[in-house]
């Protein structure tokens, strides 16, 4: 199984630290929760270790540590064991608070960090494509949410008024 | 009025055939979601084998539209 081959790559980065810390987020990441869905890559938060003597993050060393190991550069990502896998810093407070809160599952034996469920929702909405409403439509029919901690999280990011007209969008009127 | 009753009976089956689905597919799904994890990483990887494979035929099936419409 070759997602399992790229967690196991994951976890040696980490150790190896060439990055931070690492979890799993987009679509893998809901499938820890939900039936699985079609995709095409693999998205991996990280924490990048800050280099000295240089302002702006960068992910050269997560792409020079892959390719000296068969992996293929492909736009913005990097093809590891057949999957395309994009890297990314977390872009907002609230995808930090996934990254430093995410966990661990086992995967064939191996540890796989992962976004807790209450974020991966979270950062549907904030997000906010259409597909990312799909997967939070999908997050609440699934009942897998914690609602009390998904509301205060929602709150803690300024994201209250976003699920308001959300709820009224897709959820009232359903009978 | 016949016609009228046999239409709603007919649509009231209808609802609740169509309830049935829904119902069965949803439960499909819940099923699915409980599968171990392994499993349903295993079916992520065939899911991405099946899209791609989708893909490629619609790039091929477009080229061939495009060769059949272009002039001598």
């Amino acid at each position: 199984m070759t997602i399992a081959r790229i967690i196991g790559i994951l976890n040696q980065m980490e150790a190896d630290a060439v990055v931070g810390r690492y979890a799993i987020g987009g679509a893998v990441g809901a499938t820890f929760y939900l039936e699985p869905v079609a995709t095409v890559d693999v998205g991996v938060f990280v924490v990048i270790p800050q280099q000295p003597g240089r302002a702006l993050l960068s992910l050269r060393g997560v792409f020079d540590y892959l390719t000296a190991r068969g992996g293929v550069v492909q736009g913005e990502c990097i093809v590891v064991a057949g999957w395309p896998v994009q890297f990314l810093p977390p872009t907002s407070a609230l995808v930090e608070e996934a990254l430093a809160e995410a966990v661990s599952v086992d995967v064939s034996g191996a540890p796989a960090r992962v976004f807790t469920a209450e974020h991966l929702a979270a950062i549907a909405l904030e997000t906010g494509r259409a597909k990312d409403y799909t997967r939070l439509l999908q997050f609440i029919e699934g009942q897998v949410i914690d609602e009390s901690r998904f509301q205060l999280m929602l709150q803690r990011h300024g994201l209250s008024d976003r699920w308001r007209r959300f709820e009224t969008r897709f959820l009232q009127d359903q009978s | 009025m016949a016609e009228i009753r046999n239409e709603v009976s007919t649509g009231s089956v209808v609802s609740a055939n169509l309830r049935r689905i829904i119902d069965s597919k949803r439960a499909f799904r819940r099923a699915l979601a409980q599968r171990p994890i392994d499993q349903k990483l295993a079916l992520l990887d065939e899911l991405r084998d099946r899209a791609l494979a989708i893909r490629e035929a619609a790039i091929r099936q477009k080229a061939r539209v495009v060769e059949e419409r272009l002039p001598d």
